[in-house]
Order: structure tokens, then C-alpha cells, then sequence
């Protein structure tokens, strides 16, 4: 009798060549363009007709997959969409990065969720470009400090694409009622602007919360002090802006580290900024600001629930919007109050993001994808995602544009654009903007800062006590 | 087949079916499907676990997988937020499953005695069950929002939470996702109380009537020691969930305030799945496997005792 049977080695022999054909499949980026040195595909290469784009679900975004048609249409390049709250995206792309399957051929940058942690996946664009005339010296300058490089070398990553920024908003028609007085009590000009402090900013929302009837505002002040990244972000500013850091040597302006970095926390100004912070939160503030993440306390503003609030910018248009907003002829911004550290000033917390191709991918699919990100972040897209949705243009040559210019004089509610209406430009600026660095381990970090600060804001511990364990927990991961 | 059996003339030589070639038996090969399936779900994944559990893996631009031994839980030894998440982990299992089964009987045994309309309340109370967990968070989120939430605006109304909102609160927020699941979860033990109760035969109550037992005390000796196999399954089924809870959670309180509300499932995730610590990640994985393992094989032993081997 003959059977047919497969002895153990031949077995063996047959599945280690499956595992290695798959292996080898799976290096090549499914498809076979591999890691890059970032040169451009070349002339004989032909775009790719499909691309895949993921993106956290911005509105800026949303707005461009409204407006991709015409892309599709100058080009013959389809652009599918995969939009996803923010950790899902993370979560997705970093699967997608590491794995080096290429399902996704273009992505948007989160400088510090994937910029940092896997720009070695991204392609280098340097070449890209050089070879398309490319004005990349247009995006203004902290953009391209913040997202579209994270090595001290000069190579390009992404492309500046969005940038939310924290700024203070405040309720114009309260303080319009109530400013003089609040002025002469306190002797300083109650009205939030540039030069306000943050010590100064806590006398006023108190003294909004004691004097001014809650059928006009309840709460002087409320906060993203959630268990969230929100937490951190606010705090972050804060402690920068009282010269106090996370990581020593790091000062909330280069993102670039050096490679021998410890904790920091534990100097002098950083615990006067967490009792300052605390002291805010949990003495002075809307009591619900420990419940709100950056969404729960743009609803709780626009609401009417307090006069004032760091807000991110990209805020604006919600308070603008009448249907979404009880407040929306009386927004204001300004510059986020000044801390008393004498060697630096932070005033604007930058949110900003890039948008990269994957450098798994196909030479067929990187024509294809420069393209897209060439038009995406070109002059005239970016006005028309500021004018038709909200987004946040990050090209000078935007901003100098004389409708531009006029709406950005002009308020929330009444400006055609309403996110110029907040001086992110002057935010913007590197003598007021404050960064995170690009640190691969940063979102971990960061997790840090908002369970101990959510401890702090709580009341459960003191300050001292929380940034000692903000101490210790970044001496663990680090 | 036990040929030793037949007592015939010996068989005619014929031709050997495929099967009769093959070296396992048919009984086997009618298995190898499913233990395919399950190797590809679940043995894998657990010997993958397994050896993540003792690496160090970290998708960062360095990228490489570094053996640790027994390194990753020697640092969740000594890694407080693991065992905070235990802590807080414990009060919400034993919370949960107390007012879930306490509620579930109580509400079994009172269907059981209405006698008009009991498949339309039935179905009543088994809403909450098919609504999607994380439906169920944002319905809540809702509910106790400090601004426009309903059950806040009932609770300030009699001077509660006025000053701090309920989800700000450590201790109150780790009651109210203990509520949440509660609300949604109960009709599923009350689902399984009522099927056993519907089975006790009728002439127990009858004897025990006879006997002069009243209500509570029918309920005692009669109802309560009949239900012990329906309770084990119940407690087995909801520990087992209660120990995985995330999605509540997540969508309620991100884990705050002050990682009040951070259950263990939570923890995992973050640092599997967020950080891509995927070694850390995978020996806390285990750990939680574990102990949830544990804790059924005691459930079942303890309650159940020898009932459900019957």
C-alpha cells in the first residue's frame, strides 16, 4: 500500500519556507517598497491610482475628504479616508507602522503619539521637496520645529498640515458689566490680555465667582483637569511658564532631547506651579473641571458655565455657532496668561500635526502620496479648509492674505474665518508658544503627569507629594 | 471500532478506505477542525502572551525584543498603579456582584409569583442587557453630567453632590460605575435565577406549607439551597465579565479621578495597547487571566459543591 504522507522534516521544511516567504512578505512593506532613504521615486515610476489616508477625526479632515474630489479629479488619484477619535487612530496607525504592512500609504502626524515614537516609518521628504520647488519655508517656522522633524539632523518627516493651540478665551459681556468694578477691587486690570499673570488670573475668576450673579456666570474659571491628556497639556503650560520642567534640560521650547535626559518635577518652580494649579483647580474653579477632558469644557464654556478658561483654539467656531453655543457673541481670546519665570515665557501651548507618507509603502503609492500631501498642504487648500470648516492654516502666506488679515481683527462671532479670531499667530511666535518634547515614550509619560495630576487635582495629594511621583514615574519609564 | 465483538466468519479482504490510511483516528479527525479553530483563537495568542511576558517589547524606533526573564514581574511586584487597579479592581467585583445577585434573586422570585403580564415585564427588565456597553457609558455619562445630567439635577435637588460633581469624586465615582453595571447586567442574573426557579416543583412549597413554613422561610429552606446551581452559574458568568470591564469605564471616567475608577482591564489596555508595551502588557494580561481563572474554579467549588455534577 502506498500512502501519501509527509514526514515531520519534510513538514518542517515546507512551513519554514511559508514562514520565511511570508516573513519576507511582510519586510517588504506588502508590496515590496521597503524601508526608504527617502529618494523620490523616479520619472519612470507611475502614481499609484489609490491611496489610503488615516487621519484623527478632525474637522479639518472631514472638511478635506469633502473636498478630495477635486484632487481625485486633477490627478486620477482616489484618496480613501480612514477617520478615528484620536487613540483609535494611534492605535491603528502604530499597528500599521510597525508591522510594516503599508495598509495605509498617507498619515497624519501627531508629533507626539507617532511622530515621535515611529518617524523612523515615516519617509523622508528632504528630496521630495527639493525635486518639487516645494515652499516648506512658508509654514510658519514653529511648525516645522514642532512636527515635521524629530531628529537634530534636518530631516523633514511630514509636512505642517493642522494646528490646535491652547490661548485663553473669556467672556467679553461679563467683564463689559462687571470689569471696572472687579479692577478697582483688585487694583489691576481685571480684563484677561497678554500681560495678565496667572496669580493674577486666579484673584479674577474668584473674585467672578463671589461677585458676579451665577444667572450671568457661575464660575469664574473652569479647566480640562480630567483623568485625560487634557490634564497634562494644561498643566504642562503652566509649569513652563513658572520655569519649572518634566525632564531636566528641557525647557517647553526645543522638542528635540538630548540623549542623556533624567525627571525633573521636583525643582522649586515646578512645585509652585503645582500648588498654583492646584489651588486653581480645586479652590477656585468650576467644581466639574475634574470631570472635563478639552471636549467637556469647551461644552461647559460654550454653555455659559464660566467667564473664562484656557481653551484650544480650534474651539472657536463651536463658541461662534449660535446653534451650538449660548455665549456666541461674546467670545474673546487672548494670549494665555504669563507665569513668573524670569528665563523663559510661555503664554500658548502648541497642539499642531503634520501629514507623512509611509515609508512601507509602495515607490507607485509615494508618487501618488506626495502628491496628495503637496495639494493638501498647498497655499490655496489651507485657505479653503480655514474658510469652509475651521481648520488652522500653518502657512505665512495664508495669514498674509488681506481677508485673513480682516477677520483676524475682527470677533469670533463676527469674523467670516473664526479660528484667526484668537491671536494664534502671536501665539505662534517662539517667545510665547510652549511644546512637549519629541520623546518616543511621551504619551507614557505624559499618563504620568495626568494620574498624579488627577491625585493632586482631587485633593487626595498634595503637591509636593505629586510631583515627587511624577518624579519617580518618569525615572521608571525613562 | 472493537472488532474483538464479532462473532461472524472472517471478514473478506477488501480494499482499505482512505480513511483506514490515515494514522489518527476518525474520532480525531472529527475534532481536528475544532481544535484548528481553537488553536488559532486562543493557544497561540496564549503561548504568544506568554513569551511576551518575558520580554521586553516596545514598538519604539529601537525596536527590539529584549529577554527579561522574570523581569516584568518583578517591576509589577513593585509597580504601584498595578496594585491600585487590584485594589479598585476588588471593591468594584465584589460590589458589582453583590448588588447583582442580591437584585437579580430578589427580582427572579418576584416575577415569578406575578401572574398576569410576567413575559412583558420580562422583557422590560432585559433591556439594559442589549444595549451595547459603551451605549451604556455615554447614556450614564449623560445621565450624571454636572451640567445638564438628569440624575445630578434629582440629587442636587435634595442637597447632594451640589458642591462636587459624582464623577469627580473617588469614592462616588467608583459606586456609580458599580451602578452602571449593575443597571445593565442584573437582568442577566435575574434571566438565570428565573429558569431555576421556574423548574422547583410546585409540591416542595406545598409540604413545606403542611409543615407550617411561611413565605421567608419557604424561601429559606426551600427556594434559596434549589437556587445554589443557578447562583454559581451567575456568579461564575459575571465574575468572569466583571474582572475584563473596560468599555464603561473608558468611555466614563478614563480610569479618574486620581485612578479611583482605573480597574484592572483598564491598566492592561493602557500599557498593551496605548503604550505598546506589549511585554509588561502581556504579563499583566496573564496575571488578570489567572486570577480570573481562579476565582471561577472557586466559585464553582465553593457554591455549586457537587451540584453541578449531576
Amino acid at each position: 500500500m502506498s500512502r501519501k504522507t509527509i514526514d515531520r522534516r519534510r513538514f518542517l521544511r515546507a512551513t519554514g519556507a511559508a514562514a520565511t516567504v511570508t516573513a519576507l512578505a511582510g519586510c517588504s512593506g506588502g508590496g515590496g517598497g521597503g524601508g526608504s532613504d527617502g529618494t523620490p521615486p523616479g520619472d519612470d515610476v507611475e502614481a499609484a491610482d489609490s491611496i489610503q489616508f488615516i487621519t484623527e477625526s478632525t474637522a479639518p479632515s472631514e472638511a478635506l475628504q469633502s473636498i478630495v474630489g477635486e484632487f481625485t479629479e486633477e490627478t486620477g488619484i482616489e484618496v480613501e479616508f480612514t477617520l478615528s477619535p484620536l487613540l483609535n487612530y494611534t492605535e491603528q496607525l502604530a499597528n500599521d507602522l510597525t508591522s510594516q504592512s503599508a495598509n495605509y500609504d498617507v498619515a497624519y502626524v501627531d508629533p507626539y503619539n507617532i511622530g515621535a515614537p515611529y518617524y523612523t516609518d515615516l519617509e523622508p521628504l528632504n528630496g521630495y521637496i527639493e525635486q518639487n520647488d516645494y515652499d516648506y519655508e512658508d509654514h510658519i517656522e514653529i511648525h516645522r520645529v514642532a512636527c515635521s522633524e524629530f531628529e537634530d539632523d534636518g530631516t523633514i518627516r511630514g509636512l505642517p498640515y493642522d494646528c490646535p493651540t491652547i490661548l485663553l478665551a473669556y467672556r467679553q459681556d461679563v467683564f463689559d458689566e462687571y470689569g471696572d468694578q472687579a479692577t478697582s477691587d483688585l487694583g489691576f486690570e481685571a480684563e484677561p490680555n497678554p500681560d495678565m499673570t496667572w496669580s493674577q488670573y486666579m484673584e479674577v475668576a474668584r473674585w467672578i465667582t463671589e461677585n458676579v450673579p451665577d444667572d450671568m456666570v457661575p464660575y469664574g474659571t473652569g479647566h480640562m483637569a480630567a483623568q485625560h491628556q487634557s490634564l497634562a497639556n494644561e498643566f504642562e503650560m503652566i509649569q513652563w511658564s513658572f520655569g519649572g520642567t518634566q525632564l531636566e534640560g528641557f525647557d517647553g521650547k526645543d522638542p528635540i532631547l538630548p540623549d542623556d535626559i533624567s525627571a525633573g518635577f521636583t525643582d522649586d518652580a515646578s512645585m509652585q506651579a503645582a500648588e498654583f494649579y492646584q489651588e486653581l483647580v480645586n479652590d477656585v474653579a468650576h467644581p466639574a473641571s475634574t470631570t472635563w477632558d478639552w471636549g467637556g469644557v469647551a461644552q461647559a464654556f460654550a454653555n455659559g458655565e464660566m467667564a473664562m478658561s484656557p481653551q484650544w483654539h480650534e474651539n472657536s467656531g463651536l463658541f461662534a455657532d449660535p446653534e451650538s453655543s449660548e455665549i456666541a457673541d461674546t467670545v474673546r481670546w487672548t494670549l494665555a496668561p504669563s507665569g513668573p519665570a524670569e528665563n523663559r515665557n510661555v503664554q500658548a501651548h502648541y497642539g499642531g500635526s503634520s501629514i507623512g507618507i509611509n515609508a512601507h509603502t509602495t515607490p507607485e503609492k509615494k508618487k501618488a502620496a506626495w502628491q496628495f500631501i503637496e495639494w493638501t498642504t498647498s497655499e490655496e487648500i489651507q485657505y479653503r479648509l480655514l474658510s469652509e470648516v475651521g481648520g488652522t492654516p500653518t502657512r505665512q502666506s495664508v495669514y498674509d492674505r488681506d481677508d485673513v488679515q480682516a477677520a483676524s481683527d475682527q470677533t469670533a462671532g463676527e469674523s467670516e474665518y473664526p479660528n484667526v479670531s484668537p491671536p494664534i499667530v502671536e501665539g505662534w511666535d517662539l517667545d510665547n508658544i510652549g511644546q512637549r518634547p519629541h520623546h518616543p515614550d511621551w504619551l507614557q509619560l505624559e499618563q504620568v503627569i495626568y494620574t498624579e495630576g488627577s491625585a493632586m487635582v482631587s485633593g487626595d495629594q498634595p503637591a509636593a507629594d505629586t510631583m515627587q511621583a511624577c518624579a519617580d514615574g518618569f525615572s521608571n519609564i525613562l | 471500532m472493537p472488532t474483538d465483538a464479532y462473532v461472524g466468519g472472517e471478514p473478506e479482504e477488501t480494499d482499505q478506505s482512505v480513511l483506514d490510511s490515515v494514522p489518527i483516528s476518525f474520532e480525531m479527525l472529527l475534532l481536528l477542525p475544532s481544535i484548528a479553530t481553537l488553536a488559532v483563537l486562543s493557544i497561540i495568542p496564549l503561548v504568544v502572551m506568554i513569551y511576551l511576558s518575558f520580554h521586553e517589547v516596545n514598538f519604539t524606533p529601537v525596536n527590539e525584543v529584549i529577554f527579561l526573564g522574570f523581569g516584568n514581574y518583578t517591576q509589577m511586584a513593585a509597580d504601584g498603579n498595578f496594585w491600585n487597579s487590584w485594589r479598585v479592581t476588588l471593591f468594584y467585583v465584589a460590589g458589582s456582584l453583590g448588588l447583582q445577585l442580591g437584585l437579580g434573586i430578589l427580582i427572579a422570585v418576584m416575577l415569578h409569583r406575578v401572574s398576569r403580564g410576567e413575559n412583558l415585564l420580562t422583557s422590560i427588565i432585559i433591556m439594559p442587557m442589549m444595549i451595547a456597553p459603551v451605549v451604556v457609558g455615554l447614556l450614564w455619562q449623560f445621565l450624571l453630567d454636572p451640567s445638564f445630567g438628569l440624575y445630578t439635577y434629582m440629587l442636587n435637588q435634595v442637597g447632594l453632590f451640589v458642591d462636587q460633581p459624582i464623577l469627580a469624586n473617588s469614592t462616588s465615582a467608583l459606586v456609580s460605575i458599580i451602578i452602571m453595571d449593575t443597571w445593565q447586567w442584573t437582568p442577566l442574573v435575574v434571566l438565570i435565577i428565573l429558569a431555576r426557579v421556574k423548574s422547583i416543583p410546585q409540591h416542595l412549597y406545598e409540604a413545606a406549607s403542611v409543615d407550617g413554613a411561611t413565605g421567608i422561610t419557604q424561601f429559606r429552606h426551600v427556594t434559596l439551597p434549589l437556587l445554589k446551581p443557578a447562583i454559581a452559574i451567575a456568579l461564575l458568568l459575571r465574575s468572569m465579565d466583571l474582572m475584563r470591564y473596560f468599555a464603561k469605564v473608558f468611555i466614563t471616567t478614563g480610569g479618574g479621578p486620581s485612578s479611583s475608577t482605573k480597574v484592572i482591564g483598564l491598566y492592561v489596555y493602557e500599557r498593551a495597547l496605548r503604550f505598546f508595551n506589549l511585554g509588561y502588557g502581556s504579563a499583566t494580561g496573564l496575571v488578570l487571566l489567572i486570577v480570573t481563572i481562579l476565582m471561577g474554579l472557586m466559585f464553582v467549588e465553593t457554591i455549586m459543591g457537587g451540584a453541578g455534577d449531576e
